[in-house]
């Protein structure tokens, strides 16, 4: 298990991240601190 | 090139390979955030199994005060735990961070050591780690969540037994390959079946919902138009 679901480890947040983009009342989650979080190489 | 177009060429592109992931993803996050920020007040701390880079436990102020255990593998949660010092000059004290090979290690053993206790109620979070185990290996965490406290709630996440069997595909033929047919997703389960299995291990289910209940909950009212994915699906259940 541990492999395979640490390759995707990072896609959920990846997503909040470019939900960021969005008008705030347009946003499904709110999250000023998933762009932070990601590592550089995916951001 | 605005971030805007590129965002909306991946999600447009996403989509159109994998229907329904994108939103799913959103979805299921903004159910177990509004979840815990319900629950907050009756808790007496977070136990996250298999936590990634969610960020969740970091913003939700209510719960800053609590003890919290957030669980992954050592190479996820170290890098975690080195970016949220740099973001916030120092790691929050309230939260545990703990490496663990969930395969092999006995979880209940590994939070023990670290302060957990079973007397306290706790809003356990299991967010997409379901698919990736074995029967036995999911068996495991509710034999240790058997011995929750009473009124202890938990959020979790499952795909259906029907995509992982290959009966109904939902539209997502690629994630079957990328992920069924190479024997990355091992364990899935019928709605119907969830009421039983939870009962053997003193959990009662307070809801079950999937795609459609979470397009009408939060995108709706946002005045977008995606779909959430119907192979995935959150179980909001507390310890009786």
């Amino acid at each position: 298990m541990t492999k395979a679901a640490a390759k995707t480890s990072a896609d959920p947040i990846s997503i909040v991240a470019m939900e960021q983009s969005f008008p705030k009342d347009q946003r499904i989650v709110v999250d000023d601190l998933a762009l932070q979080i990601l590592p550089l190489s995916v951001r | 090139m605005g971030i805007g177009f590129i965002r909306d060429w991946l999600i447009n592109y996403t989509e159109k390979i994998t229907p329904g992931i994108w939103g799913g993803i959103l979805c299921r996050k903004r159910y177990i955030n509004d979840k815990l920020n319900d629950m907050s007040d009756q808790i007496d701390g977070v136990v996250n199994l298999g936590a990634g880079l969610d960020t969740r436990v970091y913003k939700i102020n209510l719960i800053s005060k609590l003890p919290i255990w957030e669980l992954d593998q050592d190479v996820i949660i170290n890098s975690k735990q080195t970016r949220l010092t740099k973001i916030f000059g120092s790691f929050p004290e309230n939260v545990h961070t703990i490496g663990i090979d969930f395969d092999h290690e006995d979880v209940g053993k590994v939070l023990e050591k670290d302060g957990y206790s079973i007397d306290k109620k706790i809003f356990f979070i299991w967010e997409a780690v379901t698919q990736y185990l074995e029967e036995k290996s999911v068996r495991i965490i509710f034999d240790f969540l058997s011995h929750a406290n009473n009124s202890s709630k938990i959020v979790f996440t499952y795909i259906r037994k029907d995509f992982l069997d290959g009966n109904n595909m939902y539209g997502m033929e690629e994630i079957y390959k990328r992920f069924v047919e190479t024997g990355t997703w091992k364990f899935g389960m019928d709605p119907e079946s969830w009421p039983q299995f939870l009962e053997e291990y003193g959990w009662r289910i307070v809801e079950d919902v999937g795609g459609e209940d979470l397009e009408e909950r939060y995108v709706k009212p946002t005045g977008r138009i995606f779909v959430s994915t119907a192979i995935e699906r959150l179980i909001f259940a507390e310890k009786i």
